[in-house]
């Protein structure tokens, strides 16, 4: 198999590996089980800081007094090497997360604004909206924030031109090609169409996301 | 226990940080100037871990038991009971009903406050650090009024610092090292990165820095997928006005990155004040590591003197002395003047 990777480095103690350029779900998957592998292998090393993953490549947190990026660049090389070798395409198991939601109204305060600007129903945007399954690619910009794939072209709708101060935790949001779920309050420009009342985010749970990148969620209307 | 009376505008309990939750979209917070944090848990006896108090100053308190304290950051005085004034970077000792006040820093911006034996606290996820755009943490966060306990099992000595690495590595520079990211780095950008004048702006929190210079307009257009950021990232935004990323900084994030400032700078970075100047400046990843590992060794070795503190009663004026083991004054503050004399002990 060919070289599918390419480790670099950010900076004097992040090492990135890179699994090409666009984002695509088989891209995702085997990097998903690559951190899952890592995270094992490493689960002891008092070296490794963090490790997570982006939609295209896999970021190491490394304690640089402890290991030099070169000599961390040739051992990952070669766990992925192995990796690799070994892996079949789609042997991962899919999880799906259901997220209830309330859409429209004081809920969803831009939802009518979408409508008419798109010349769709409201209806018809919470019908395409929720009957997609979502891949969860990446968690980041906040705690528990989800990155999600798969969003109907139909519904995409750009940003606010001006954010909001205030965005309720809960919010599900438009953005271009993007939706997702502000895991808490914070200013946002993104289109609110509904509002869940799960909680993403517990520091009382292990994991405390209930999100995890690499799994799927699909938004059921209530 | 502790009362706070004042906490200022951000106090906040940080120790080295929060690993293993990037995964979960929360970054890794922990004291932004590493070194004073360090040294205050030194001068308390403590382990170089313990959580501190990071302030931006204008923090006061009030001990309801005797305790061993210490104070580190920017080169300044803090004072105890509106009379007593010492020096940061050295320890104290605090009677019962006794009220600490911290100044607001004019050499920097953070000061970090150790207690000997440490506050009892509780981690969340793992680590004592607050994290600022969340509010998963704000239990570590400082408000005025709140009571903390403390662990009154600590030591009993009273230590002052050499300040010579601080005034040298931290506080008296305004070059700042970069590591360019390969596939941004090019002789244009790094002419108009080196050759340029930054100002901090006072666009500053845990969250980054936004500086201020002539724009480098060299990635107007961005349409970059959101990907992996750290703690001393350069962010270049379209508008050309570069931003770094600190501790509390978002886990990804969407505009190019030029590089990235190495750890050992970031306490530098982190004590530099809204308006001062920094100048980039390249250096390489090999260089950045020695250069870190130098200056941990001169860290290990900053001097720390063993010291007694008087307070004499002199035609009923009280006058609190600061002495070395070889009888040198540190200082000597009088509660109605404020003013400190400095004998040159190094």
């Amino acid at each position: 198999m060919k070289n599918i990777f390419h480790i670099n480095f950010h900076g004097d103690s992040t090492l990135v590996v890179n699994l090409g350029e666009d984002i695509d779900i088989k891209t995702n998957q085997m990097l998903h089980e690559i951190v899952h592998l890592l995270e094992i292998d490493f689960k002891h090393s008092n070296y490794i800081e963090d490790i997570y993953p982006t939609f295209n490549s896999i970021i190491i947190d490394y304690d640089n007094l402890l290991i030099d990026f070169e000599n961390l660049k040739l051992l990952i090389n070669e766990k992925l090497l192995s990796f690799i070798k070994k892996y079949n395409v789609g042997s991962e198991e899919e999880r799906i997360i259901e997220v209830p939601v309330m859409y429209g109204g004081e809920n969803g305060p831009d939802l009518s604004m979408m409508s008419e600007k798109l010349n769709i129903s409201e209806e018809k945007i919470i019908e395409i909206h929720a009957s997609n399954l979502y891949r969860i690619f990446m968690i980041g910009f906040m705690p528990g924030f989800p990155y999600l794939g798969g969003l109907n072209t139909k519904i995409s709708f750009p940003r606010l031109s001006t954010p909001r101060i205030s965005v309720p935790a809960g919010s599900v949001g438009i953005a271009g090609m993007q939706t997702g779920i502000y895991p808490f309050e914070s200013p946002g420009g993104w289109n609110i169409i509904g509002k869940t009342e799960i909680k993403l985010f517990d520091i009382n749970l292990n994991p405390p996301a209930l999100l995890e990148a690499g799994t799927n969620l699909r938004f059921v209307r209530i | 226990m502790i009362k706070i009376i004042n906490s200022g505008i951000l106090s906040s309990f940080q120790d080295k940080g929060r690993y293993g939750q990037k995964k979960f979209g929360v970054s890794r917070s922990g004291s932004l100037d590493t070194f004073s944090f360090e040294l205050a848990n030194k001068l308390a006896g403590n382990d170089s871990n313990e959580p501190c108090i990071e302030t931006l100053g204008g923090f006061s308190c009030i001990f309801n038991i005797d305790s061993v304290v210490s104070i580190a950051g920017p080169m300044d005085f803090f004072s105890v009971n509106n009379h007593f004034i010492y020096k940061t970077n050295s320890s104290i000792k605090l009677k019962s009903g006794d009220k600490l006040d911290i100044p607001y820093p004019k050499k920097g911006n953070l000061f970090y406050l150790s207690v000997s034996g440490g506050f009892m606290i509780d981690k969340i996820l793992g680590s004592f650090s607050y994290h600022q755009p969340s509010n998963i943490t704000n239990a570590l966060k400082i408000s005025s009024g709140d009571e903390i306990h403390i662990n009154s099992k600590g030591q009993n000595h009273l230590f002052v610092a050499e300040s010579s690495f601080f005034e040298n590595r931290i506080f008296n520079n305004k070059k700042i090292n970069i590591i360019y990211n390969e596939e941004n780095r090019s002789e244009k950008i790094k002419n108009l990165f080196e050759n340029n004048e930054f100002t901090i702006s006072d666009q500053f929190s845990r969250q980054g820095i936004r500086l201020i210079g002539d724009p480098i307009n060299v990635f107007k257009d961005q349409n970059e997928v959101s990907a992996e950021v750290s703690a001393g990232t350069v962010q270049l935004p379209p508008d050309g006005q570069p931003i770094i990323l600190l501790n509390d900084s978002q886990t990804t994030g969407g505009y190019k990155k030029i590089g990235v400032i190495p750890r050992f700078e970031l306490s530098k970075l982190s004590q530099k004040m809204i308006s001062s100047k920094i100048k980039f400046s390249e250096i390489s990843m090999n260089d950045s590591i020695s250069e870190f590992r130098k200056m941990r060794r001169e860290f290990e070795n900053i001097n720390i003197y063993n010291y007694i503190n008087r307070v004499l009663e002199i035609n009923g004026r009280l006058i609190s002395v600061q002495i070395l083991e070889n009888n040198s004054i540190i200082s000597i503050s009088d509660n109605e003047q404020f003013d400190v004399i400095e004998e040159n002990f190094e």
